[in-house]
Parts: structure tokens; sequence; C-alpha cells
């Protein structure tokens, strides 16, 4: 979290999840992966630059990035990605990119994410796009252990 | 196709800032009804007032569509005027608006939004002048016109198009957007989806597969129906599937409940595959939906009697 805050301007994370194609690079342990670690939940939402919060339930609407390099998502919000798999981390020169691999043969798709300059330190912006090229930005913020399961 | 032009009143109004420096558009001729997947033609008539002196000037174009036109992919703009002719390009969609923090589609939605268009799946594609001209302060005003041709969407529409024009350091004209009349969209696919006028139900994005966040809207207020009024809204769906599965979901549970957004209007945004509980080798081809009290004793459907229905896109 503290690698966050001290570069919150200048940090760009795509967050990309790719099947097939390449393998994910895993840097399980380092600094950078530690900071992204842990469980992260939608707290807005928009679609094709729309806010899609109103009328949503996200309520366990979590993704968690495991320090052992595996990732879970919830299955009662969308993620683009439905399978658990890995993720790492790479550096790119606009930003970082995380790289989720999931199980099986899933269909390759996009994601983009950005450090929230604005709101709550540690909120990230995720990023990303469906197959059908509709755009969705998720806020979400990282939420302890003990908090998971509260409503 | 019949002109467009701005009332005597709103042509005052621009004028008194013009003395501040702009562009005004004063003329757009615009079809009134197209086919889909039909190129169509469009000109905007505008005048460049020339209030202060820029060596390297651009004209920034932004067009108001419908997101499933694709307009970014679909649409090519060139520019004629007294001091020359060319080719607008698309500005690349990271591009940052000049003295601004945000990129040209963001920051024409967030200053002006859809205009006086109701549903939320309009974008805003922006475009510029290959080539600089000179500005000069007092200089004549020049006299222009942006062609446009661009390819309408598969879906049976009604929508007013939107356009803004401004020079390269203004990003906030105050005679800007201009919004055209009804054109309507025929011989497509889907339930009409009507942009400028209010109807009972609506699904947004036009464009989705089963996989995204689709937002259902109920208004009380388009047609009388057994519901308007009603403290309580649920929808009632059945999904079908491309293994010629039908899914229902009628349980009248929270999950089916939609939010009230006041004035007899009500959304709810769902997940399909989750909100149908696919099987993760099941997909949808399309859904049809209605509206009910929590019992299911007062229902809500197309003015036919018929549910409301929506097509999944199939990629």
């Amino acid at each position: 979290m503290n690698y966050l805050n001290q570069h919150r301007k200048g940090l760009a994370l795509l967050l990309v999840f790719l099947a097939g194609a390449c393998k994910p690079e895993q840097r399980t342990g380092d600094k950078t992966t530690a900071a992204y670690a842990g469980s992260w939940k939608i707290i807005r939402a928009a679609r094709n630059l729309y806010d899609i919060t109103a009328g949503c339930d996200y309520g366990r609407s979590l993704i968690t990035l495991n320090t052992d390099g595996t990732y879970t998502v919830d299955k009662t919000a969308l993620f683009a990605v439905t399978r658990n798999g890995d993720w790492s981390v790479r550096k790119q020169p606009a930003g970082d990119i995380i790289i989720l691999q999931p199980g099986g043969t899933t269909p390759a798709r996009a994601y983009e994410m950005q450090s929230d300059t604005t709101g709550d330190a540690g909120n990230i912006i995720a990023k990303f796009t469906t197959a059908s090229s509709n755009t969705y930005q998720y806020l979400l913020k990282k939420i302890a252990p003990k908090e998971i399961d509260k409503p | 196709m019949k002109p467009v032009r701005r009332s005597a009143g709103f042509i005052l109004l621009s004028l008194l800032f013009l003395l501040a420096g702009c562009i005004t558009i004063d003329e757009v001729d615009q079809p009134s009804t197209a086919r889909s997947g039909q190129n169509i033609t469009i000109t905007v008539k505008m005048e460049i007032r020339q209030t202060k002196d820029n060596p390297a000037d651009r004209i920034y174009f932004g067009f108001l569509a419908p997101r499933d036109w694709n307009a970014a992919a679909n649409t090519t703009v060139s520019f004629s005027s007294d001091r020359g002719d060319g080719k607008m390009t698309l500005v690349p969609p990271g591009a940052l608006a000049l003295k601004s923090n945000n990129r040209w589609p963001g920051l024409l939605l967030s200053r002006y939004g859809i205009g006086v268009n109701l549903l939320k799946d309009m974008e805003w594609v922006t475009f510029r002048t290959d080539s600089t001209y000179a500005a000069i302060n007092g200089g004549p005003t020049v006299r222009g016109t942006i062609k446009i041709v661009t390819r309408t969407g598969m879906q049976n529409e009604i929508v007013r198009l939107g356009y803004f024009a401004t020079a390269e350091d203004i990003i906030d004209p105050i005679d800007n957007p201009f919004y055209g009349n009804d054109l309507t969209i025929a011989g497509g696919k889907g339930q009409l989806l009507d942009f400028s006028n209010p109807q009972t139900a609506t699904i947004v994005p036009a464009k989705s597969v089963d996989n995204d966040y689709i937002t259902v809207t109920f208004d009380g207020n388009a047609h009388q129906t057994a519901l308007t009024g009603s403290t309580a809204v649920y929808l009632r769906a059945s999904a079908y599937t491309r293994d010629q599965q039908v899914i229902n979901v009628a349980d009248g549970s929270g999950a089916t409940r939609l939010a009230p957004m006041g004035n007899n209007k009500w959304c709810i945004q769902i997940w399909p595959r989750s909100f149908f509980h696919l099987k993760e080798d099941q997909s949808l081809s399309r859904m049809e939906y209605y509206f009910t009290d929590r019992a299911g004793n007062r229902v809500a459907n197309d003015p036919s009697g018929a549910p409301f229905k929506y097509e999944f896109w199939d990629h």
C-alpha cells in the first residue's frame, strides 16, 4: 500500500488477462506484487463512462489477489474472468500491468486499471473491455480479511 | 434532407458570445430517416470568428452517435472553407483535450452529456483538421462546412445526433453543441430503441453479451401501465440459451427488484450470466422480460401484450 501511496500520480495499472498467448510473468513476493495483493471490492462502477452504481448490488463483489500468485473472483459480480487462476505483475513504461491467467481454456480478454488519484488513498480503478466492446471502470477498495464477509 | 437552423433568439445569444471568439454551428443538414447499416451524409455549416492570434490553429469536431454505430471506425469527416479544404481525422482515444486533463470523449460527455437524448448508450467521437491554419485577431470571419459520412447501426432507433465544434484552445465554447432533429433508423433488428422519447422498457447497452452488465429500465410515465405509481417493481425474465434451453427468473426476490430512480422510473443492473445462473458452457441469444409487483399480480408488458424483447450480440 505504501508503494501505491508514494506513486499515486504516476502509477497507471493495466490489468491484462491473457489466455494461452503468453505465459504470465510470476514475480510473487516482490515489492510490486505485494502492493497489489489482497481483496478488492467494487464500490463504484461505470460502463462506457456512464455511472451504473445505482440499481446494482455489488454485495460480495470481490477479486482477491493472493500472495501465492493465485487469484479468486466472486461469482456474483462481473470481472470478465469467471474462473480463478494465477496473477502476476509486469512493469511497463506507462505503468504496471497485472496479468490474470485463468484456469481452463477461457478466451482471452483485456483489462486496464489505474490508481485512483481523487478518492481514498489506496483505491484503484479497474478498467476492462468485454467481448462486446463495452468498457467498464470499477473503483476498487482494498478490504481487510475481517471485513470480507460483512455486507 | 431538411436543414436544421438555430432560432433567431439562439443566434442572437450566440452572437453575443462570439465577441469572445469561437465557432458557431448555424446549420445542420441531415436525413430524417435511414436504413440500418446505411451510409448517410451530414453537413454542418459554421462560422469561425478570429479573435486571437494563433499561427497554427486547428478545428476540433465532436460527433454524438449511438454506440452501436461504432462511429470511430465507420465515419469519415472532411472540411471545406473559404480558407481551404482538408480532411479531419479521428483524435486518438487517449489524447487529452487541450487545457484539460481529460480525454476528449469523457470531456464532452461530462460537460454536455447526451443532450436531449435519454438512453445512456451514446458516445462522443472527436475529429480534428489534419492541417493547421493561421488565425489572426480581427481577421475576417471564416465560413466552413464539415461533411460527415457515417454508417448507421444495425438496431432500429430514433436518435438525435449531436455536433460540437471548437478551435484548438477553446474547450468550452458557449454556443455548442448542436443537436439535430429525430433520425429514424429502420430495417434493423431488435426492439425499437428510442433515444429521444420515453419508453416503458429499455435495455442498454444495445450491444452486449451475457457477460456484460445490462441496465433494465422501467418508465411508468411513458405509457399508463398496471404498475404506474407502484411502490415496488420486479423484473421477470426468460432467457434463451444458444443450446435451446429456456431459463426463467420470476421469483420476486431482492435480486429481481428494481431500484427507484424517482418519478415512476426504476432500474436494475444485471449480469445475465449470474442472474440466469448460466453454466460455464452456456451463452444467451435473447431474453424476454416484463415487470410485475412482488406477487406477480400486476404486470407491465409491451403495449401489444407481449413481453419486451432483447437480443444479445452474437460474437
